[in-house]
């Protein structure tokens, strides 16, 4: 099994600067449908989903290769290298914008810069961090994805899914949300909600632009701040969107914001 | 029956029903704060309405619920502008939860900007909890498949291990089988080595150089011969002459023997239960069993320790290990204080060939050898042993219902026959026949030989010898049957029967007098007076060989 198909990867384009842009906890790459299709004039965009979401290959999920961040962070990695990119601007939301920080850690060399979107290296409160979540509160979210998921299984699903006459379907939000094995996501919400890579925030010596949205309810504003002074080369932009997904309730003014910070 | 007609519900304003449906329900503006929400919600929330409105709709959602909504519902209510039934958790004024199914829909302007989003709620804590008991449920399948998994794997790798067993047992039965054929060959040649030998030794006017020659080759004729038997004893192939034998008596006779096998360091012990039977088996290929375990047991023991012969009844149930039929069996158990088996030893200490001794010390074969005996004999040898702590092999013999007679010790000097007898000697192969014709001769007896039991039958229409002396295994008509129609032809008529092996229907009884080939002069000569004593010969009916009705 090739790394393209594992994670579904997706290359348009007509640019020759690469832009990867990786989804968060509970999308998949159709999320940045609104966004990406801006970059293809003067980008190589490149679009993927995390193993376990969307179309990815599902028979490559391994619990124990993904019961931590490094498991994504090797497969974006892995992507980047089978298609030979070089100053990867890397645009990550939430849990990717982890991954990317952790990426660009690892393998300096490979990234031109990376762009956090609405992302918190630590969810959970710890002394005077403020993550915004008890480890009670992720169990809460663990209850309500598994009755949420519960009649939306892979095995009572894929009819809708797997139609290739309609193809719209699998286009369309809710069809990743249908597509969303219940067991991954209650394991990825794990990786995502309970991790703590704050130490790890100092490593990313790659040039960073930290976007911060007004009344996240995830991502609580002191997150952003605490990213930014961590981050040795970074920009922060709070927008004047609100809520978690800017990329798709503001995309343009997610795509300035991206714009001008390459410009600079 | 009629009664009056039922009153109408009172008319509801719609504020009425807004209020009271039985459905919460909520408004929200574009920036998430509250508009506007029914009575029954804020009831369910314990909140008053005025309460809630100005509030962030986040802070009527659990911690859990705000990522869900955040990850998962604004994306799709974005796209779509709709949203249905999806679960979240509220969170009422005094912090307890409130399970909820939400559905949402978007408000947007004539212009199509959003104005906020409009909210059904629905209580879903029973079905919460039904969810939760199945989540379990689920949880707890899952765990129990694999539990089921891991015994079936279990089960799998148990069935292959018994199958290598199988394997290896059916190896043996091969080897077996080949050994028995091949034994059986060597000991057509024997016959004729033995017999010249024999005859040489005696008639012979040799020197004392070329009588010492001929010394050593019967020696090592009959170490071969030895050997012979003991293949054949593990193939299950010997010829046994089974006979009631008293234990007890033959352990008393052979415990100076057992004494010199295992050394003086070793203290021999017999007991004897009350009511032991005879057993019925060959007295000497019994001993030589013996023999062989109490060698086993001094290298076991390192030629130290104690050596006790258990000899008592053994009552064998349904489902005894030694699956034998059920019914009292004599028992005889050879219990060292050595060094055991561990459970891998034990498993094979049965194989033949297979020896825990080095090289040039052990041919593998004792233990082998004693246990085909016994299962030929009807029985079965079992062994019990533990490191550390010692071996027991128990040899399992059918009883006897005979009484046991002492045994004969045949006078040695002059064996030739008191009466010449003339004898028909029946034997494929023509060197086999011509030594045990020179035997018979050599005894005082008239011979006339022929080579198959056609031929003999031919001979028996007109005359009738004093007796037949015929080889078993014969292609086309075997002696068993040859004797047959021999006796039906002349009723009383004495048969002898040689044979290599013989483990065929029709002569596992003892019917027929036998002698196991090779043999010596003197066995030949005991063996004719065995056929020629009335006794021995209870008729061989032709029904039993497969020839029809029997004569009276």
């Amino acid at each position: 099994m090739g790394v393209l198909r594992r994670n579904n990867v997706k290359v348009s384009g007509d640019g020759t600067r690469p832009i990867v842009f990786a989804h968060g906890f509970g999308c998949d790459y159709n999320a940045w449908n609104a966004m990406a299709p801006g970059f293809e004039r003067d980008h190589r965009v490149v679009l993927f989903d995390h193993v376990g979401a969307g179309g990815s290959d599902l028979s490559a999920y391994d619990s124990g290769k993904y019961s931590i961040f490094d498991g994504y962070v090797n497969d974006a990695l892995e992507v980047m290298t089978a298609l030979d990119l070089r100053d990867v601007v890397f645009v990550g939301h939430s849990a990717a914008a982890t991954i990317g920080m952790l990426a660009a850690g690892m393998a300096p060399g490979l990234f031109a810069a990376v762009v956090m979107v609405s992302p918190s290296p630590c969810f959970i409160d710890d002394g005077d961090y403020r993550g915004g979540f008890s480890r009670e509160d992720i169990e809460g979210l663990i209850e309500v994805l598994d009755s949420n998921f519960l009649g939306w299984s892979r095995a009572t699903a894929p009819a809708i899914m797997g139609t290739p006459d309609r193809p719209e379907l699998g286009e369309r939000l809710t069809g990743s949300f249908c597509r969303t094995d219940p067991d991954i996501a209650r394991e990825f919400a794990r990786v995502v909600f309970l991790s703590d890579h704050r130490a790890d925030v100092p490593r990313c010596r790659t040039r960073s632009l930290v976007l911060q949205t007004q009344a996240d309810m995830i991502a609580p504003v002191e997150v952003g701040h605490y990213l930014h002074l961590h981050l040795p080369d970074s920009e922060l932009v709070v927008m004047e969107a609100t809520g978690h997904c800017p990329h798709m309730s503001a995309p343009e003014e997610t795509t300035r914001a991206i714009r001008s910070f390459l410009a600079r | 029956m009629t009664g009056a007609p039922l009153p109408d519900p009172p008319r509801e304003t719609i504020e009425e029903l807004y209020d009271h449906a039985p459905v919460g329900y909520i408004t929200v503006r574009a920036d998430g704060t509250v508009a506007r929400v029914n009575r029954t919600l804020a009831e369910w929330l314990r909140f008053a309405p005025e309460g809630l409105v100005g509030q962030p709709l986040r802070s009527v959602l659990t911690p859990g619920a705000r990522i869900f909504f955040e990850t998962h519902c604004a994306p799709i209510l974005q796209v779509e502008g709709v949203l249905r039934q999806t679960a979240l958790d509220l969170r009422r004024a005094d912090g307890t939860r409130l399970p909820a199914l939400v559905d949402w829909k978007r408000l947007d302007d004539a212009d199509g900007r959003l104005l906020g989003h409009r909210l059904m709620v629905v209580d879903s804590s029973d079905r919460r909890a039904y969810e939760r008991e199945l989540l379990a449920e689920r949880e707890r399948a899952r765990l129990a498949a694999a539990e089921l998994a891991r015994l079936n794997a279990e089960l799998e790798a148990r069935v292959e291990a018994r199958t290598a067993e199988l394997v290896q047992l059916q190896k043996i039965e091969t080897l077996g089988q080949l050994t028995g054929g091949v034994a059986h060959d060597f000991n057509n040649l024997l016959t004729p080595i033995m017999a010249c030998l024999d005859i040489l030794s005696r008639k012979a006017k040799l020197d004392d150089r070329n009588a010492r020659l001929v010394e050593v080759a019967a020696e090592a004729a009959e170490r071969a011969r030895l050997l012979v038997s003991r293949l054949l004893a593990f193939a299950r192939r010997q010829r046994l002459e089974a006979r009631p034998v008293d234990l007890p008596a033959l352990m008393a006779e052979m415990r100076d023997l057992v004494a010199r096998s295992v050394g003086p360091m070793v203290q021999i012990r017999i007991e004897v239960e009350p009511d032991l039977p005879p057993a019925r088996v060959d007295r000497n290929q019994l001993e030589l069993a013996v023999l062989n375990l109490c060698v086993n047991a001094r290298d076991a023991m390192g030629g130290e320790g104690r050596l006790t012969f258990g000899l008592f009844p053994a009552l064998i149930g349904e489902g005894h290990r030694a699956q034998l039929l059920p019914g009292t069996y004599a028992a005889l158990a050879v219990t060292d204080t050595g060094a055991g088996m561990d459970e891998a030893t034990l498993r094979h200490a049965t194989e033949p060939f297979f020896t825990t001794k080095g090289p040039g010390r052990g041919t593998g074969l004792g233990l082998s050898m004693a246990k085909g005996l016994a299962q030929q004999s009807g029985g079965e040898l079992m062994v019990d042993s533990l490191p550390g702590q010692g071996t027991t092999v128990t040899i399992l013999l059918p009883r006897a219902e005979e009484v046991p007679r002492p045994a004969e010790i045949s006078a040695p000097g002059d064996i030739r026959a008191r009466q010449t007898l003339s004898v028909l000697l029946v034997d494929d192969e023509p060197l086999v026949r011509a030594s045990v014709a020179r035997m018979l001769v050599e005894l005082g007896h008239e011979v006339h030989e022929v080579a198959s039991g056609p031929e003999a039958l031919e001979l028996l229409r007109d005359r009738v010898p004093d007796l037949i002396v015929t080889d078993h295994a014969m292609p086309g008509m075997t002696g068993t049957v040859l004797a047959a129609l021999a006796q039906e032809r002349w009723p009383g008529l004495p048969v002898l029967l040689l044979s290599g092996y013989a483990a065929l229907a029709g002569m596992d009884g003892g019917a027929l007098p036998c002698l196991a080939k090779p043999c010596s002069l003197a066995q030949l000569a005991e063996a004719l007076d065995r056929a020629l004593a009335p006794a021995a010969f209870p008729a061989v009916s032709a029904e039993r060989v497969g020839l029809g009705a029997a004569k009276n």
